[in-house]
């Protein structure tokens, strides 16, 4: 796989603040994935962002995209990157067709009927002022002046903020069909479901360091499950927590419920030998994830 | 895990080639930014101008200015530090030099000052800077493009302001004036402008609080009009060593329209105007932007 993101030992601190933004934080992105950068408010995934296009300058450390550090070839890297701010501004009196235009000016080689292409799939009326757009309208534009020219990096922060549940699943289709293009998505969100749904790993920061960096599916298989059979004969809690994987089980009337870790192999073949009328899996979910790692 | 370092046929190959830089698109749009307040700075001034030319053929008629201010003295005050004549405001283009284009620095310090703060921090306040400098766009391209904007906007004003002078001398009877003496009288305004235009640069980019940095400069500008005018009119020791540091002992408008630009006050203002960009542009390429 080829890196395309090399983070290492990133450290910023600002000036008269306690603690540092960001400590020695190390990581990879690699070409042609999707990934997630989750943590809560002031956890540093800003600054990260901020330090990648070189907006900020680390105080230890270093970034490196697609093999150049970015500070020594901040134009360079910048011509491969394709940005949606958090807090996304625009030209209030400008259409969306001018910012388009006004973007392509300042990107050489950039197709404008590709973001016409977006503009038609995203469902968005480019005749209209800025200070016309709706909140999810102007996120609409950020996301394709981000994309338009096919960009082999996409730096995306919060990007549905604001987007309503259609349109959301057509940008879902468009990060997958950049990604099989090979195009790589550096993508910091808060809406965990979405970031479960898009992303290939999730790095999880907190309080500027990081916790974890792993593969979606890994993470969730380490957690808590919860699985509820549902009976007419009584079952007994006791003899279901002694079963493989699981952690704890509880009893009541016409049910019992347990709580696996890891293979549901033994619960599944143990409850075999009775009349299950009835059998739900709550599925452990990005949030648990997230929550164990704020709270624990 | 095995990886290669990275995709280098295909990237680098992009990557390493000179960058394409694409002059003038940052400029243009400032500029269209600008347009409205070019002309109605350019319109508001030329009316100043246009209504002092339509009074002048009353006051020369009477001599109501030169008495005026010989009654309170200013004249004979006025001509110990000029190297003219005071009694040539009772001229046309003295008159008008001394009505209207006395007054610009001051009166230009309110259009410029906001403009120096908008044209780095208004963009990096509002947030659109994240979106410019995603961008191939060094900073210092976008730094230069902006305040040439700004630049360019005021020379338009003036070009609105001369062609409105000139064309108004025309018109009125007796005004004996050339055709350079309109241009210097205008043209002296810039160099003063630019020097109040960068300090705003110097002082947004490095104090980075909008208001902060509007209220330095406009500080700066009136205590140094004040200083200037006291000194004029006094004779204290302080205030005679202070004007020279007052960026209006460098402007003179009857001077330049009566006897001539000063060509070395000029270039002086001109080379702290250079001084105070470079500083500006050195600082807002190695300071973190928060966008």
């Amino acid at each position: 796989m080829n890196t395309v993101i090399d983070i290492q030992g990133l450290t910023k601190q600002y000036p008269r603040k306690p603690r540092p933004a960001l400590a020695d934080l190390t990581m990879r992105v690699y070409q042609g994935e999707i990934f997630g950068y989750l943590g809560p408010n002031g956890a540093g995934k800003t600054t990260t962002i901020r330090c990648m296009l070189d907006f900020v300058r680390p105080t230890q450390g270093h970034i490196t995209i697609m093999g150049l550090n970015v500070q020594a070839n901040s134009v360079a890297v910048r011509r491969e990157v394709g940005f949606l701010p958090a807090e996304l501004a625009l030209w209030e009196h400008m259409s969306g067709y001018d910012t388009l235009r006004y973007m392509a000016d300042l990107r050489p080689g950039c197709d404008l009927r590709y973001a016409f292409e977006l503009a038609e799939r995203l469902r968005l009326d480019l005749r209209q002022r800025a200070q016309e757009y709706s909140t999810g309208n102007k996120r609409k534009l950020g996301i394709i002046q981000a994309m338009m020219h096919r960009p082999p990096l996409l730096i995306l922060d919060e990007p549905t903020t604001g987007l309503d549940p259609l349109v959301r699943h057509t940008f879902n289709d468009l990060l997958h069909e950049a990604r099989d293009r090979g195009q790589t998505v550096f993508l910091s969100s808060h809406i965990l479901s979405e970031v479960e749904a898009v992303c290939d790993r999730v790095a999880v920061l907190r309080e500027g360091t990081l916790r974890r960096v792993e593969r979606v599916d890994v993470l969730k298989n380490g957690l808590t499950r919860t699985v509820t059979f549902y009976s007419d004969v009584v079952l007994d809690p006791v003899d279901w927590s002694a079963l493989a994987g699981v952690k704890r089980a509880e009893a009541g009337p016409g049910y019992v419920r347990v709580y696996v870790t890891g293979s549901m192999d033994a619960v599944i073949k143990y409850a075999a030998q009775f009349p299950i009328e009835d059998m739900r899996v709550d599925a452990a979910g990005l949030e648990q994830v997230f929550m164990e790692f704020y709270n624990g | 895990m095995v990886e290669t370092p990275l995709d280098t046929p295909r990237r680098l190959s992009t990557v390493s080639q000179p960058h394409d830089l694409r002059p003038g698109a940052i400029f243009m749009q400032s500029l269209r930014e600008n347009l409205t307040g070019i002309i109605i700075w350019g319109m508001g001034y030329s009316a100043l101008i246009f209504a002092v030319t339509v009074l002048y053929p009353v006051l020369a008629e009477n001599n109501m200015l030169v008495n005026v201010m010989s009654s309170m003295g200013l004249v004979d005050r006025l001509a110990e530090n000029s190297p003219f004549d005071m009694r040539d405001v009772a001229t046309y283009p003295g008159y008008v030099a001394f009505q209207a284009l006395g007054w610009a620095p001051l009166i230009f310090s309110v259009y410029l000052i906001p403009q120096g703060i908008r044209a780095i921090m208004g963009e990096e306040s509002r947030g659109t800077l994240a979106l410019v400098l995603s961008t191939p766009i060094p900073r210092w391209q976008f730094f230069i493009e902006r305040a040439l904007a700004v630049i360019a906007s005021q020379m338009l004003i003036l070009l609105i302001m001369w062609a409105v002078f000139f064309c108004g001398a025309l018109l009125v009877d007796g005004a004996e004036i050339n055709f350079w003496q309109t241009v210097r009288g205008i043209l002296h305004v810039l160099p003063i402008s630019l020097v109040i235009f960068t300090t705003t640069l110097l002082f947004s980019v490095t104090l980075r609080n909008p208001r902060n940095a509007a209220g330095a400069v406009a500080l700066l500008v009136l205590v140094s009009y004040f200083v200037r005018s006291l000194a004029d009119l006094t004779d204290v020791g302080m205030l005679e060593l202070l004007h020279y540091f007052s960026i209006f002992s460098y402007y003179s408008s009857i001077g330049s329209m009566m006897v001539g630009m000063n060509i070395a006050t000029n270039l002086g203002l001109l080379s702290i105007s250079t001084m105070m960009f470079v500083a500006a542009l050195f600082a807002f390429q190695r300071r973190d932007l928060y966008i």
